[in-house]
């Protein structure tokens, strides 16, 4: 059974100076928890590597010391051994990582040196190429890869030694942002199948809507550690730090100032904003056109018109991808019923590639999907395993949190007991 | 870059089919044949079978075979022509200038056309082992021919390294450039020797990385290699036949 809020990692005092005579840490104290979503910020030069490198024992601490699961980290081979097994760090730029001659053979590097029988480091390599989608580039030498596809291997370098804790240092530096939003959705996947993730950034937007607890490093040490909210809500904290506020929540604050916003929960992402501003049955429409309702303001050919409709809601429509044949796929996605198609999860995206179907939606895809399902759309989430459970629960925590019913269907559907349950626990079909 | 991009035709080469061994065999064993067989007959006939193979078998477009051949030509023709003026006893030909007498040997001439055509018929063999094999292929090889793990090693570490250094070196010399650092040759001279300094500076640099990134995973001298399967027995006979025909054209027409 797992152990709630364990600590996986912890660090007791660390201090470090380089032999140059620099003190990169100067005593500090910092702790992963099981299964958490960890961030650790701070400006360029804060020691944020260097503390990484201790995770691990590449780095040896000046004074203090590094626990793994409450037991301190030993210094000889065999334990360097262990925990690098345990720990495994991404590092920030792929070509520091990736040295064999094609990508098959990089991502076995690990598992090789690990020692293991030879079907189980080509089952392990398959699954980890598999799971951040570069199967298809197995026999490529790495040079040949863009940025995004390098980075890829380097996880996959990773995962292939199939760790507990995985550290990525800047993992977002460098990519377009449609790759970084891909990262996130593949640090979901991630972190549904129970994996201690910790990113080092300086993206405070990344920081604030991904992490469940943030931890500053200033001047080699911590000066602040806890929910983003807390974090970034600190403005002399942040002007310290030398970071900013981020996006989302600088606009609630602003239209919370102005009682736009509801207050309580403070949100962090797009719909969770969207849910947060009480807005009435008000809408913008041109002056003249079929005006159905009191009108409040006239304005350059625009009026503002109090409506008593309230707006149909669209459905969600959760498929499992790995079960579906092409043809009924094909079949559903281009039914006229659906708007929009959101694949979620690197084995649906494949899937869907192959059978030549363009997703509307590939990151954020539960969000974007409610967010159009409230504008009256259908959508279909394309998923597969674990994350059709997950897809299905977040519907619901959000269906529950905010009153507002948004049916869920999932194909094809499953006897499982558990799954009936949470339908009918389900949601209140509101017209 | 050419360079960079002769692998990705070996990565798409339908002569894939064809077992790493017999590919590697099939280019060494003809490369040694024309190499050391003593006829012109034999370097043109490994010479045309092998561009026949390249071409058609290994399907890489003729416009990037002939730039490939160009390449190595223009120092092999020029090099074959001046034989042709140092051997041999019976001129065929020959130009007094005033201070020095021009001769063209027949002896010379034959040796010429032989350096071509040997030249060409290695080159081709080559070529066909680089447009069809991949430099992870060569190197299970070589592991498998047990090769030093040493040597292997170093070798993959640098191929891999030597395309991240061109990227390097690459972003330098236009950032230098951009800069106006080779302008003249006073500052072309400047820059050269300041690129040269900082393109060694990070390559200790990267070195450290690299090494700490290995360690992360666990690096305890095992590089993983390709599995390479023993080749099916057509295939052999295959290659032993091609082989047999190149050697029976050598002692044939001498």
């Amino acid at each position: 059974m797992r152990v709630i809020e364990m600590k996986v990692i912890e660090t007791r005092g660390l201090e470090f100076t380089y032999p140059g005579g620099l003190r990169a840490l100067k005593g500090v104290d910092f702790h992963l928890r099981e299964g958490e979503r960890a961030v650790l910020i701070g400006h360029n030069g804060a020691g944020k590597t260097t503390l990484t490198l201790h995770f691990n024992g590449i780095l040896r601490p000046t004074k203090g010391e590094v626990l793994f699961r409450g037991e301190p980290l030993r210094y000889d081979r065999k334990f360097l051994r262990y925990i690098r097994t345990k720990v495994g760090i991404v590092f920030q730029n792929p070509d520091d990582q990736i040295i064999a001659p094609t990508v098959k053979q990089d991502v076995a590097f690990g598992p090789a040196n690990l020692g293991l029988p030879e079907d189980e480091i080509e089952k392990r390599v398959r699954n980890a190429l598999r799971a951040v989608g570069v199967e298809k580039y197995s026999e490529h030498p790495p040079h040949q890869l863009s940025f995004g596809l390098k980075k890829r291997v380097a996880i996959a370098g990773i995962l292939a030694m199939d760790p507990e804790v995985i550290i990525f240092d800047e993992p977002t530096a460098n990519l377009d942002p449609q790759s970084s939003e891909e990262f996130l959705d593949l640090l979901d996947e991630l972190s549904i199948s129970g994996k201690t993730l910790m990113l080092v950034t300086h993206d405070v937007e990344i920081a604030y809507e991904w992490a469940e607890r943030v931890w500053v490093l200033h001047e080699g040490m911590v000066v602040a550690h806890g929910d983003p909210n807390e974090i970034f809500s600190n403005s002399k904290l942040i002007k310290t730090i030398r970071m900013k506020r981020p996006k989302i929540l600088e606009i609630y604050r602003n239209l919370r100032e102005r009682s736009f916003a509801k207050p309580g929960r403070i949100p962090k992402n797009v719909l969770e904003l969207i849910d947060s501003i009480e807005i009435p049955n008000l809408r913008y429409i041109p002056d003249g056109e079929g005006l159905d309702g009191r009108i409040i303001h006239r304005r350059d050919g625009w009026a503002v018109v109090e409506t008593a409709e309230t707006r149909k809601r669209g459905r969600i429509v959760i498929c499992d991808s790995e079960v579906m044949d092409e043809n009924d796929l094909v079949k559903m996605t281009d039914s006229e019923d659906i708007h929009y198609i959101g694949a979620m999860g690197t084995k649906a995206k494949s899937r869907l590639i192959e059978t030549g179907i363009v997703p509307d939606f590939t990151s954020n895809v539960v969000n974007n999907s409610i967010l159009k399902a409230l504008a009256g759309y259908n959508c279909l989430i394309m998923t597969s395993g674990g994350m059709i459970r997950h897809a299905e629960r977040r519907i619901k925590d959000y269906s529950m949190s905010c009153g507002i019913g948004i049916p869920v269907e999932i194909i094809p559907s499953s006897p499982d007991y558990e799954r009936a349950e949470v339908k009918n626990a389900g949601l209140s079909y509101e017209g | 870059m050419e360079l960079m991009n002769l692998e990705a035709y070996a990565i798409k080469s339908p002569a894939r089919k064809l077992n790493p061994y017999i590919r590697v065999f099939l280019s060494v064993g003809a490369l040694f044949i024309a190499v050391v067989a003593n006829s012109p007959a034999s370097s043109i006939y490994v010479f045309l079978f092998m561009l026949i193979l390249i071409l058609f078998f290994a399907r890489i477009p003729s416009g990037v075979v002939f730039k490939l051949l160009v390449l190595p030509m223009s120092f092999v023709i020029p090099a074959s022509l001046v034989i042709a003026f140092l051997q041999g006893e019976h001129a065929i030909f020959s130009l007094n200038t005033g201070f020095a007498t021009l001769r063209i040997y027949r002896e010379g001439v034959m040796t010429s056309v032989e350096t071509l055509f040997r030249s060409l018929a290695g080159i081709s063999s080559l070529y066909f082992l680089i447009l069809t094999t991949t430099m992870s292929e060569l190197f299970s090889i070589l592991k498998s021919m047990r090769f030093p793990d040493f040597f292997i090693e170093i070798s993959m570490m640098v191929y891999r390294f030597i395309f991240i250094f061109l990227e390097e070196m690459e972003i330098m010399v236009t950032a230098t450039a951009s800069r106006l650092g080779f302008s003249n040759f006073r500052s072309h001279l400047r820059s050269f020797g300041m690129l040269g300094s900082m393109l060694f500076i990070k390559t200790l640099e990267k070195g450290e990385k690299i090494q700490i990134a290995m360690e992360s995973r666990c690096y305890d001298g095992k590089i993983p290699y390709l599995k390479l399967q023993f080749p099916p027995a057509g295939q052999i006979i295959l290659l032993i036949l091609i082989l047999l025909s190149m050697t029976m054209v050598s002692m044939l027409y001498r």
